[in-house]
């Protein structure tokens, strides 16, 4: 039974004492529970997230980390609600566990629990958390199953289980839940983790009703519903009205190397919001697609972050302003029994990508916001897995969480160097130290890489090259890589910038022997030019390996979009680049059309307006009228 | 509306960037999206105004030399120029051949203010 706020007249100095303590035990409940955790996935990279809901499932707070796996824990919710509450009931004290993609997670991995937590007798709120597990079963170690055709390929799925029963954890949902996973005591500590985490959620929920009463703190979940509603609509209103398009693709479905398109028409009008993915590909036979939960994460995502940094996340207020139009059995919206154990990173971060680019250029055609903008930003997942026997013989697997891109550029400033991952603000790149303690693995180096940016007015960020060196392994090491972006760039530019470069992996073998080092010379590689005579092997965007020691994996992440045309850009930022290594004179010409002076550093603006005319020149010379034009789906204002 | 709340709000008025090189102007009592850089006229305000450039397909490989570690040759980074001054106004990445797909279509301002009569 759910508890109805009486009517209560709540001042607003309550209130917002309240919302705060509110969002302040969200983060906590997420904290507490990756400081609980054992794996690094978890506690390193803060692969998880929390949620805290109404009494009716609507989400009042998303935790900071990852949040397209909180996005659609109220989807849980209201599933559970709708399916259980008659039998097995809804009790106090009652904690359900799900992974099912039609239910309310994203990929099996993505272990939710939820609760409902109750005064005297009624519901008067929802909690959850969302954590990564490192593997959850299926035929390959990490989950993320490069070659299934349908789930059937895939980790088992449960869907919502009783796991704590009237406050009792039931040994069999447990045994069940760890059964089929090659890290079971990873496992098994995330459960226990979440549990204690909402388990401290009740306590402080208590708290306040025990201070407050009930009926306030009812009142201000009310509130902050209508307050964020207001606020969005208040910044809706203050943009043009009109409609904007962008599409992406995700490349390889696990199988094939096939390109799959995402195609977004978001329309605005007044307060509201459409998003129109009609047209988008039909689901794919491999892991890449994510049902209508990965879509409804997609697109919060994309709002949460540039439309919403503001004010709190408030998925369940902001629901009532937006529309998403979509077809099922589409990759992102796709249909059961569809593979989607790469949703996450491949259909659901796509949608992610086509949202943000579409509202960033929402936000060009107003002076109020264009400040606000950002082209495209390390838009494109390069995740890999490794598993053997590590140096002390026992066996292992990891995913690797050590990848980061070039931030999108902005209207007023470049896009970060290496920055993290785009919608999930304190997701984090897992310490190597960690990582090398653990696994049989070497890093060789990190480091940015410029040609990876996209250029323009404003650049994008550089992104990533990192070489990793499996070294006293036990046994060989399989290798899966499954990205996306390798086949094409998918951080796309703005108004006029150009594109970030693709992600890549390339295998250097026998690219260093440690025995042979002193007498051969060889240190270790700092780059990949500094691989030697090695030839280098570039892998598949969805692809499998086996590794020896000595044998390195490189990895290119993308850079970010660029801002406007990059003959725009100021000389002196070109300068300052090539003075940071972000730059030299002869990309300087190409890309910028700046003449740099190569022992100074300092640009020649005579010649560089000469430059830039000439090839201006040559754009008039090249080009084409536009033909053959595709009406959008929104078929104009 | 007054000219400040008009730049405040979602109005779409003339002398309103749009990007960098795009600009709103009044030409024979409608609204239209010209250069501001060298005055060419894309056409209405409504219209994407890739409609009114030109532009040019260049393989992605050419873009950034990384992009020669994709396996694919069919994937082109279209550019969108300003025809009269060559600014470059859009870009996005394609297959060879795909149809053109618009960035945006902005509303009449007659759609901002139900009141004002159609046009
Ligand atoms: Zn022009």
């Amino acid at each position: 039974m759910q508890a109805a706020p009486r009517g209560e007249t709540l001042d607003p100095i309550t209130y917002e004492v309240l919302r705060h303590r509110l969002w302040a035990i969200n983060d906590e409940q997420g904290l507490l529970a990756a400081q609980m955790s054992g794996s690094p996935v978890v506690y390193e990279a803060y692969d998880f997230n929390s949620a805290l809901m109404s009494y009716r499932g609507d989400t009042l707070f998303i935790g900071v980390y990852v949040t397209r796996l909180s996005l659609s824990i109220d989807i849980a919710v209201k599933n559970i609600v709708k399916d259980y509450s008659r039998d097995p009931g809804i009790h106090e004290g009652d904690m359900f566990l799900t992974n099912d993609p039609w239910v309310g997670a994203v990929h099996m991995n993505d272990y939710i629990v939820v609760a409902p937590i109750h005064h005297e007798g009624r519901v008067v709120c929802w909690t959850g958390l969302c954590m990564h597990e490192m593997d959850v079963g299926g035929p390959v170690p990490g989950s993320f199953v490069v070659g299934a055709r349908d789930i059937y390929g895939e980790a088992p799925v449960l869907p919502p289980l009783k796991v704590v029963e009237a406050g009792r954890l039931r040994p069999d949902v447990e045994r069940m839940f760890i059964r089929n996973s090659r890290t079971p005591e990873f496992n098994a500590l995330d459960l226990r983790a979440r549990i204690a985490a909402i388990n401290k959620t009740r306590q402080r929920i208590a708290e306040i009703i025990e201070t407050y009463g009930v009926d306030t703190f009812l009142a201000v979940q009310e509130r902050l519903l209508e307050d964020v509603r207001r606020r969005l609509g208040r910044r809706l209103a203050e943009l043009p009205d009109g409609a904007w398009y962008e599409h992406g693709y995700i490349d390889h479905d696990g199988s094939t190397d096939a390109l799959y398109e995402i195609k977004v028409a978001m329309t605005k009008r007044g307060e509201r919001l459409t998003f129109d993915f009609r047209g988008t590909s039909p689901q794919a036979p491999g892991m890449i697609n994510c049902t209508y939960t990965g879509l409804w994460g997609g697109v919060m995502a994309a709002m949460l972050t540039l439309l919403c940094y503001d004010m709190p996340w408030a998925t369940g207020a902001i629901s009532g302003l937006v529309e998403i139009i979509s077809e099922e059995g589409t990759v992102n919206n796709a249909r059961h029994p569809a593979a989607v154990s790469a949703a996450t990173v491949a259909a659901t971060f796509m949608t992610f990508n086509v949202c943000m680019q579409a509202i960033a250029k929402m936000y060009a055609c107003s002076e109020r916001y264009r400040g606000e903008l950002m082209a495209t930003g390390w838009p494109g997942w390069i995740g890999a897995n490794f598993s053997g026997l590590d140096q002390r013989g026992r066996y292992f697997t990891a995913t690797m969480l050590d990848t980061g891109g070039g931030g999108g550029a902005r209207s007023t400033r470049d896009g970060l160097d290496v920055e993290g991952t785009p919608g999930s603000p304190k997701m984090a790149m897992s310490n190597i130290e960690t990582v090398e303690r653990l696994y049989p693995l070497l890093y060789l180096y990190r480091k940015e890489q410029p040609a990876t940016l996209g250029p323009g007015k404003y650049r994008g960020g550089a992104g990533l090259e990192l070489g990793r060196l499996v070294h006293k392994a036990a046994s060989p090491v399989r290798c899966f890589v499954f990205g996306h972006g390798i086949n094409q760039s998918e951080a796309r530019g703005l108004m006029g910038g150009l594109p970030g470069s693709v992600n890549a992996n390339v295998v250097y073998r026998r690219a260093w022997q440690p025995q042979g080092a002193p007498a051969a010379g060889r240190s270790l590689p700092g780059g990949s030019e500094e691989m030697g005579a090695v030839e280098g092997a570039v892998l598949a965007a969805k692809d499998m390996t086996m590794l020896e020691n000595g044998d390195a994996i490189v990895t290119y992440c993308c850079g970010g979009g660029g801002y406007g045309d990059p003959l725009e850009r100021e000389p002196h930022l070109v300068s300052a680049d090539a003075a940071q290594g972000l730059c030299d004179v002869q990309s300087a010409v190409r890309l910028y059309g700046v003449v740099l002076d190569p022992q100074s550093l300092a640009p020649d603006l005579l010649a560089t307006a000469k430059t830039r005319d000439a090839v201006r020149r040559g754009r008039r010379g090249t080009s084409l009228a536009v033909e053959g034009w595709s009406v959008g789906a929104a078929g104009g204002a | 509306m007054d000219e400040q709340s008009k730049r405040a709000s979602g109005w779409i008025y003339p002398g309103l960037r749009i990007g960098e090189a795009l600009e709103v102007a009044e030409q024979e009592g409608g609204l239209v999206l010209i250069c501001n850089r060298c005055g060419h006229v894309y056409g209405p305000v409504s219209r994407d105004p890739k409609q009114g450039a030109v532009y040019r397909e260049v393989p992605l490989a050419e873009v950034n030399p990384l992009n020669a570690l994709s396996p694919r040759d069919d994937m082109v980074c279209r550019q969108y120029f300003c025809p009269g001054c060559a600014v470059m106004i859009s870009t996005n990445v394609h297959r060879r051949g795909d149809p053109h797909l618009p960035d945006m279509e902005l509303a009449p301002p007659e759609a901002n203010e139900s009141s004002s009569a159609a046009g």
